[in-house]
């Protein structure tokens, strides 16, 4: 029986304990710093609005993990000893445990990143990431009454996070964006126009073309605003930051793994050392798909790199293969979901072609990318339309043509029973569109 | 955790509210004011509607569509607070008091006469007051949950559909039916044995009888509704034609319940709790209809042309009828249900052949007959579907009965689990496991467990009401009527 350690309980690690449990060859330890139970980061929005408990958020009943074979450590890994193969835990409350193992594996996730801004440290300052995270952004905004103003710093799906979570208890938000349209960095100016729309519609400021120099503060502890790079100066009781995330992986600084902005793997999630792993959010891949990036935050890829890691665990060498690209969101009320590529204004070829519905209210909008001269189907970005995977992933594999897509839109359907047919209408927007 | 701060105007409307209720109970201290207790009543029921839909529209109009969930896990009311039991305990002792002790309603009673004369020609009685205040109920908080899903047309049609059988099928045609022919006993259509378990009772077939060809045409339609139209819905569209779209438990518990939907327990021990409730209640209404049926047949055995012995004899060949056609189309399922099956089938079986040689007239198994049906009225008629089912809406969640105890949605739920269209679709790997489909599904059903594993829904209990797909955030869920029957997931 082979002792395997992974460290962080997230999604990648959580998936991957419970797939290696059920095999006979493997004696699973689950070590977190954070949590007792695997609970899901993307619903922290949903505790804060009070939508969900905590508990709620958990992916597995407790029981499953209390009647699981694997050991769940509480702890904070503080050393690695790759000679030894053995880790050093500074348990939760107590004490200091040394732990030995055949296969290690590193889940250790993300974490906030801040620029080098002056008062960092201040109170009422915070990423949305960490579980303690939610806990200082619920005590800096306890009140109404205390904390009025709120900005969010970036732009991007956690900053949207932050913004909903805020305005559900009647804080003004504003967001402060670098860029000219919100998330234009990833959306082309159609889409994000049509998102920052959105926001606006729902009561929330966004200020474009603004950067942070640094926070304010009157008492030394408190933040009471920010001075932006014009040296005007914004006041707000609560600032989150949200300008992205970089891999947790300071603690292995001294383990002498290669390490690059994440931890290096190859195609089988392996690091530089045969026995040590890395999957989720900390993992960098040595190569990746020219269509994909080396590293991708993302509550899907971390899934998939579990699945990966378990079958090459389990069965013997498996490779992990980017696949497609897909990912969803939802601002405020508007769902989005992406399959393939679509590029933004910067990173956009001459040959990418783009066709951008959306309807007069700008409650539901699409845009379909395409090669100008083959004409083949590239992805698809939908905004309050509910599109089915399988049959974009179909698409993508048979490299399918934009007209084919077009012509048989109903059959990706997947928005609930009743709702109003728009493809009439966006059919009739191609067609003249492409005469 | 912050305290939720609800608004002036909600808080005022809730006033309102309360003082309509006050007023509606206090009715009867107007006969001593000199006040006709009919104005009383009026004004009592206009304050209460005002309040809901005052509450309603200082709720919702504020803000865009979409979904509102906020604060729902804060709320002393709806997570288990101090007002949730409060309520709990008042809901719950007016049913004590409706079902046991409802000489202390009789002022409050004597204030619905006017309205229920001018439907049936009638003086009210309790139960048409419960009828009125609960089809009020299922139309403003109808109108509540409406403006809440504004955004859904599922939802928006679905709403309207519960509130039009309520509104026509189970409270006005009854009165109206009673005024046209004054044999026929009260008859809720839509009502299906075994929810309706008095459909069979010796003195409802003799009412009907009596009421000539309007009551047997009746009675048919009752017999034809679940052994016919039922299956075929529900192989179509899945149990949800019933329990989310016509039923009056299930319309009452989406509208006035909707707050208390996410306080369903999730559990797999719950989930086991209830497959062996509800199909216990299931034999048991099943045993006991059979043996009032029976014993019914024995008493007047020149009246009608079917002996005790043939219709034993014809459930017997319905049940193995049924049994044969599982077997031999379902035989995966009953690979892993096999142990409960054989349980269930040989209480029913060993239940029929005693029935046959233990009663005589007036017991079954040596037990009187009329005794085991008002045991079962007793404990699931009243206290578990009332007392229990709606009271405790502030507890445990606003499908606790149909959940727990409803047999009729054993029925369904078994046509659906082994031959029906219908399933929810998880759209590939698309999850995040955040919880809010399983939080919010009102049978307690763990649908995250099946979507994280990109898994397709195929549950038993499952009421399609489509508030899963509504909550959650990435678009993953959708009912559809289009699953190969063949495949079981």
């Amino acid at each position: 029986m082979q002792e395997v350690c992974i460290i962080g309980n997230g999604v990648a690690g959580s998936t991957l304990a419970l797939n290696l449990s059920a095999s006979a060859q493997f004696k699973v330890h689950l070590i977190s710093e954070e949590a007792d139970y695997f609970f899901s980061r993307t619903a922290l929005m949903y505790v804060y609005m009070g939508h969900l408990t905590l508990k709620q958020t958990e992916p597995y009943e407790r029981g499953v993990w209390n009647d699981s074979p694997i050991n769940r450590i509480r702890g904070r890994v503080t050393a690695l000893n790759r000679t030894n193969k053995q880790l050093k835990i500074e348990k939760y409350l107590s004490g200091t445990l040394l732990l030995n193992y055949d296969i290690l594996v590193i889940a250790t996730g993300s974490k906030p990143r801040f620029l080098d801004w002056p008062n960092t440290h201040l109170k009422g300052v915070s990423g949305l990431y960490h579980l303690t995270d939610l806990e200082k952004i619920e005590s800096y905004t306890q009140s109404h009454k205390h904390c009025k103003n709120a900005l969010v710093v970036g732009g991007g799906l956690i900053g949207v996070e932050l913004a909903e979570m805020l305005h559900s208890r009647k804080i003004d938000v504003k967001m402060l964006i670098r860029e000219p349209l919100f998330w234009s960095s990833v959306l082309p100016d159609s889409d994000a126009l049509l998102v920052q729309k959105h926001l606006e519609s729902r009561g929330v400021e966004v200020v474009a073309n603004t950067e942070v120099k640094g926070f304010l503060t009157h008492d030394g502890k408190r933040v009471s605003g920010v001075e932006l790079s014009d040296n005007s100066q914004l006041e707000a009781q609560f600032v989150g930051v949200s300008i992205g995330v970089q891999p947790h992986i300071s603690f292995l600084e001294e383990s002498g793994l290669e390490l690059n902005q994440g931890i290096l793997v190859n195609e089988h999630l392996q690091t530089s050392e045969k026995s040590i792993f890395a999957i989720g959010d900390c993992a960098e891949l040595r190569q990746s798909d020219p269509k994909r990036r080396a590293l991708e935050a993302v509550w899907y890829v971390a899934r998939q790199m579990a699945d990966a890691l378990s079958k090459h665990l389990i069965d013997g060498p498996f490779t992990y293969v980017q696949g497609h690209w897909f990912n969803s969101a939802k601002f405020f009320d508007l769902e989005y979901q992406t399959y393939g590529q679509v590029s933004n204004l910067a990173k956009r070829k001459n040959s990418e072609q783009h066709f951008h519905w959306h309807n007069t209210k700008m409650t539901k909008g699409l845009t379909l990318a395409y090669e100008a001269h083959s004409r083949l189907f590239l992805g698809v970005n939908a905004f309050g339309i509910r599109l089915k995977q399988s049959v974009f992933e179909h698409w993508l594999d048979q490299s399918a043509s934009i007209d084919t897509v077009v012509e048989q839109l109903e059959t990706a359907h997947f928005d609930t029973e009743f709702s109003k047919n728009y493809t009439k209408e966006l059919k009739h927007a191609f067609v003249s569109n492409n005469s | 955790m912050l305290s939720y701060q609800t608004t002036a105007s909600q808080r005022a409307f809730t006033f309102l509210g309360l003082l309509g209720i006050l007023l509606l109970f206090a009715s009867g201290v107007g006969q001593s004011l000199a006040v006709p207790s009919s104005v009383l009543t009026g004004s009592a029921l206009s304050l209460i509607a005002l309040a809901i839909l005052g509450y309603t529209y200082a709720s919702y109009a504020p803000y865009n569509s979409g979904v509102k969930n906020n604060a729902n896990a804060i709320k002393s009311l709806t997570q288990r607070g101090v007002w949730a039991y409060v309520s709990a305990l008042a809901l719950t002792a007016f049913y004590v008091v409706l079902y046991f002790f409802d000489a202390y309603l009789e002022p409050m009673i004597r204030g619905f006469d006017s309205i229920s004369q001018s439907l049936s020609g009638k003086p009210a009685t309790q139960w048409f007051v419960y009828g009125a205040l609960y089809t009020l109920a299922i139309l403003l908080f109808g109108v509540k949950f409406i403006v809440k899903y504004r955004h859904s047309r599922y939802q928006v049609i679905r709403t309207l559909s519960v509130m039009f059988f309520q509104l026509i099928f189970a409270f006005l045609l009854p009165e109206f039916m009673a005024r046209l022919n004054g044999d026929l006993p009260y008859y809720d259509l839509k009502s299906m044995w075994p929810l309706n378990y008095y459909l069979f009772d010796g003195y409802y077939i003799e009412s009907f009888v009596s009421a000539q060809s309007l009551g047997i045409g009746l009675l048919l339609f009752g017999v034809l509704s679940i052994f016919v139209i039922s299956p075929i819905l529900t192989y179509k569209f899945g149990k949800r034609w019933y329990c989310s779209w016509v039923c009056g438990c299930g319309g009452l518990a989406e509208t006035a319940g909707d707050a208390f939907r996410h306080l369903s327990d999730n559990s797999i021990r719950s989930w086991k709790l209830e497959r062996w409730m509800i199909h216990s209640i299931l034999v048991l209404i099943t045993l006991s209809t059979v043996g009032v049926v029976h014993s019914y047949l024995l008493e007047h055995p020149e009246d009608y042309w079917i002996s005790p012995s043939v219709f034993i004899l014809t459930v017997v060949s319905l049940l193995v009828a049924v049994i044969a056609l599982i077997y031999f189309k379902r035989r995966a399922w009953i690979a892993k249900e096999a142990k409960t099956a054989m349980i269930i089938v040989g209480v029913l079986l060993a239940g029929f052949t005693g029935m046959h040689f233990l009663s005589d007239t007036y017991h079954v198994f040596l037990i009187p007959s009329h005794s085991l049906r008002s045991v079962y009225g007793f404990f699931v008629g009243s206290i578990f579907s009332g007392v229990i089912g709606t009271g405790f809406y502030p507890l445990l969640g606003n499908r606790v009965w149909c959940r727990f105890g409803c047999p009729m949605a054993a029925i369904l739920g078994l046509q659906q689990k082994l031959f029906s269209k219908f399933q929810i679709t998880t759209n590939s790997g698309q999850c995040i496991s955040c919880g809010n489909c399983s939080a919010y599904c009102e049978m307690g059903i763990d649908v995250r467990a099946y979507a994280q594993k990109a898994e397709p829904i195929k549950r038993a209990s499952c009421v399609g009401c489509g508030i899963c797909a509504e909550v959650c955030p990435r678009g993953v869920l959708r009912l559809e009527n289009t699953a190969n029957p063949n495949i079981q997931a």
